[in-house]
């Protein structure tokens, strides 16, 4: 057996102290406990944005729920309708004209009642709601409006039919035009409703609905051309 | 964390989700202690290789692991050493810049006497063998001299020296190759002051 080369002997030495050097200040243990502290406090910032966010979210919900679009119980008396002029029609005491207004220039509250329900989308030119309202959600609302109807609460459906407005996708606009029509006339207002009427059916002629809403647009007076 | 066995009818008001989660971070924080006693010293090692002194070392050694374990998602299961290696070697070259000019001033790191557990007359001798073990890497283009440590003190293969290089297994090989016979040149160099010529192996 020949004898070691000693240089490889002393390769072999210096690699072996380097292998058996090790920290003897307990670094180890300091870095492990400093990994689980930082750890630690990482969870708790998570929990705590966690928590933070879970309130945020409940205050969002909450904001939604004050400025309107719900299908929870809708209660009328709740209803701000500021900028639906539409509701005006339906709570306002609206003096009912001798003769209708001329068709080229309707009033601004019926014009823009009409074309709000009848041409513009839902929620042209009202205060923006929070969250689109599914179809389903618009049909309940719908329901509710048609059950006050129903009921003879004809200004009631027209509250709700307000509240619908300013907060649908516009799903059923049809069908809450129709019901505004039927509110309208059922609440006295005849003439507005032929208003809204006569709009619809311009605008959707087609419409399944239209042949309900014609009829309550009242014949022209025979000698009288200029109506419609 | 843990609740005590005995905290009695407290320990029935808590939440199973608040338990659930409170077993799970115990879980993690015991793999977290795992991954740092399996790993510090290879890492440790490292660094005093690439030039820290042990207190430096300390230091550089507790940033590897905080990093790695900020984001410890990141660590895939079998791949830990080499994604804690990959941020040895930044922490490594960040800190020696930082140290540099400190380094210039400083006494020489040659004769830093280290207690490395062996007998109090050898450990000198260790110490001084890690020192002139340092110079010799210095000597080595910085890739060759990591590939030399990988192999020669923390033993691994060619192919785990190529995955924690990030380097094709032929040019690991080659590399080792490279670095073990410039080593060798400079060991010859050296040969006069080697520190085990009195009979320690």
């Amino acid at each position: 057996m020949s004898p070691r080369d000693p240089l490889d002997s002393f390769e072999d030495s210096l690699f072996r102290a380097a292998r058996r050097e090790r920290t003897q200040t307990g670094a180890l243990e300091r870095t492990a406990n400093a990994v689980v502290a930082a750890h630690r406090q990482r969870r708790w910032r998570r929990t705590v944005l966690a928590v933070a966010g879970t309130i945020a979210l409940a205050a969002a919900a909450a904001l939604v729920l004050r400025s309107g679009p719900s299908v929870e119980p809708i209660q009328a008396e709740h209803i701000a309708p500021k900028h639906s002029v539409s509701s005006v029609a339906a709570t306002a005491p609206v003096p009912e004209p001798l003769s209708e207004p001329e068709p080229a220039r309707p009033s601004p509250d019926s014009s823009a009642a009409a074309s709000s329900s009848a041409t513009k989308p839902l929620r042209s030119g009202l205060a923006p709601s929070v969250a689109a309202t599914t179809r389903e959600e618009e049909l309940i609302m719908l329901d509710r409006a048609r059950s006050e109807l129903a009921s003879g609460n004809a200004n009631s459906a027209l509250s709700l039919l307000d509240r619908y407005d300013r907060v649908s996708g516009g799903h059923l606009t049809a069908e809450a035009t129709l019901l505004r029509i039927q509110a309208l006339s059922s609440s006295g207002r005849s003439s507005l409703a032929a208003k809204l009427a006569r709009r619809f059916v311009d605008s959707d002629p087609n419409s399944p609905l239209a042949d309900r809403a014609r009829g309550y647009i009242p014949e022209p007076p025979l000698n009288d051309p200029s109506a419609r | 964390m843990a609740r005590s066995p005995h905290s009695g009818a407290s320990a029935l008001s808590i939440d199973p989700g608040q338990l659930a989660e409170e077993s799970l971070g115990s879980e993690r924080e015991q793999q977290l202690r795992a991954l740092v006693n399996e790993h510090f010293d290879f890492i440790w090692r490292l660094l005093r290789r690439m030039g820290l002194t042990p207190a430096d070392a300390d230091d550089a050694a507790q940033q590897v692991f905080m990093a790695a374990t900020q984001k410890s998602e990141r660590i895939t299961q079998g791949s830990e050493r080499t994604y804690l290696y990959g941020i040895a070697l930044r922490v490594a070259a960040n800190l020696r810049r930082k140290l540099a000019r400190r380094r210039e001033e400083a006494e020489p790191l040659a004769h830093e006497v280290i207690d490395l557990g062996a007998q109090p007359e050898h450990a000198a001798n260790l110490g001084e063998a890690c020192a002139l073990l340092d110079e010799l890497l210095r000597a080595l283009p910085e890739e060759l001299g990591r590939v030399l440590v990988l192999a020669q003190i923390e033993q691994l293969e060619v192919s785990e020296i190529a995955a924690a290089e990030g380097i094709p297994v032929g040019t690991a090989a080659s590399r080792l190759r490279r670095a073990r016979a410039f080593f060798r040149e400079q060991l010859e160099r050296v040969q006069e002051r080697n520190p085990f010529r009195e009979g320690l192996s």
